[in-house]
């Protein structure tokens, strides 16, 4: 079940004995998390539920891989138990539950909680992996882009490009007027229209700020997201049968669903970036 | 003039829902479900033919099989014997369910008779993902369209 930035989440132990029948610890086990920057989190107090059950509600503030540590003492014996978990940016998808409900006809089937969390897993894999197939953003979110100075243009990797946010160059920010962006191209320019110049020389000495996707994400990328969506909730969700399947429920997915008509296909690709085969 | 192919299915079908609680009954091909389980029974195809009563063809009878599967899946290297007791298990309850209906005709109009044939096969499939039992079996139907 993915986690988002501004969750608070539980996370929680049970306790048991060597026979399995749940136990209290000797005294409130400590908790302690790993931030994804390194540095050690701040740890909420740890609660006690019901006998051998010990959780926090964990405010998440950073997004990325979390490292946490539970550490009691049962019966004299030190257990510790050291688990991980990803909280994921809020970043929208472009397509989501409802969209892929509907593409799956299953309304009135995929209708508990878990279901669901599982879909929109599902729903945001197959977004990233659409937008890593065509190097492009198809969502639209804020990109931070460093650059060497001492060119003339600064190609964006993140595109299409919308609109540019804030450019600063050896640590200013740079007037409207003293950039031009090529909004088609994902290019920033140094100076205005009529008066260009090369970016002031530098290592890592310009960040441009700026919004990149789509505004109206494209029919057919959608469509070719929710294919992806089609196919991984099906294999996880159907149980092989294979006196019952003619070719099985894995080849008979892909086939029905893998495979792109020429003209989506076309489509398809007309979106790829430069250098994306 | 109406078949009763339709409604016998659709009748087989709620009467193998009740019956097969933990099993998840199919109207038609597995490949209809979005999701399913390891348990499962397909309804499916219809073999029979139909007799007119007299040239106007004003009624006609109907004598049919509807050709039912019962698929379990397990995972695990020693689950063989488990899951093809599964599966005979789910296979007597379901022929007993029709055999014990109350009207003898799946409460469908026109139907006069609806009993299984008796006859049935056990196929037994190991592969890397687990191991599969499947039980085809059948329900004759004699029935008068009118």
């Amino acid at each position: 079940m993915p986690i988002d930035l501004g969750d608070s989440k539980t996370r929680s132990i049970n306790l048991t004995n060597s026979s399995g029948v749940a136990v209290a610890a000797d005294s409130t086990p400590t908790y302690a998390v790993t931030l994804p920057d390194g540095t050690a989190g701040i740890a909420p107090a740890v609660q006690t539920g019901v006998t051998g059950e010990y959780y926090v509600v964990y405010p998440t503030v950073q997004a990325g891989l979390h490292g946490e540590l539970w550490t009691a003492v049962v019966a004299g014996v030190t257990v510790v138990i050291r688990r991980s978990f990803t909280v994921e940016l809020t970043t929208p998808l472009f397509v989501d539950t409802e969209e892929a409900i509907a593409h799956l006809r299953a309304a009135g089937i995929i209708v508990s909680a878990a279901d669901l969390e599982q879909l929109r897993t599902l729903c945001g894999v197959s977004c990233s992996a659409v937008e890593a197939d065509l190097g492009r953003l198809v969502a639209r979110q804020v990109v931070t882009e460093t650059f060497d100075g001492g060119q003339s243009a600064l190609i964006l990797a993140s595109t299409p490009l919308i609109s540019v946010t804030t450019v600063v160059e050896n640590g200013i920010t740079l007037a409207a007027g003293d950039y031009t962006a090529v909004v088609s191209a994902g290019i920033i320019y140094r100076g205005g229209q009529q008066s260009p110049r090369p970016w002031l020389w530098g290592r890592q000495n310009v960040v441009a700020t700026v919004v990149a996707g789509f505004l109206v994400p494209p029919r057919v990328l959608r469509k070719v997201a929710l294919n992806g969506v089609q196919r991984m909730w099906q294999s996880s969700q159907q149980t092989h049968h294979p006196g019952l399947d003619d070719v099985g429920a894995e080849e008979a997915i892909f086939g029905a669903v893998g495979t792109l008509t020429p003209l989506e296909l076309a489509a398809y690709n007309s979106f790829r970036a430069p250098g994306f085969a | 003039m109406t078949s009763t192919v339709a409604p016998v299915k659709a009748a087989l079908v709620a009467l193998f829902t009740t019956a097969l609680p933990q099993v998840q009954v199919i109207y038609g091909p597995i490949e209809t479900k979005t999701t399913t389980g390891p348990n499962v029974l397909t309804v499916g195809d219809v073999a029979g033919a139909t007799e007119m009563d007299s040239l106007t063809y004003g009624t006609a009878a109907e004598r049919y099989t509807v050709a039912c599967s019962i698929s379990c899946g397990i995972n695990g290297p020693d689950a063989q014997q488990t899951v093809t007791e599964l599966a005979m298990g789910f296979y007597v309850a379901a022929e007993l369910a029709v055999r014990e209906h109350p009207t003898g005709d799946l409460g469908v109009a026109g139907v006069l008779g609806a009993q299984p044939t008796g006859e049935f096969e056990l196929v037994e499939t190991a592969e890397p993902t687990g191991r599969y039992a499947l039980v085809q079996f059948s329900v004759y139907v004699q029935a008068q369209r009118t």
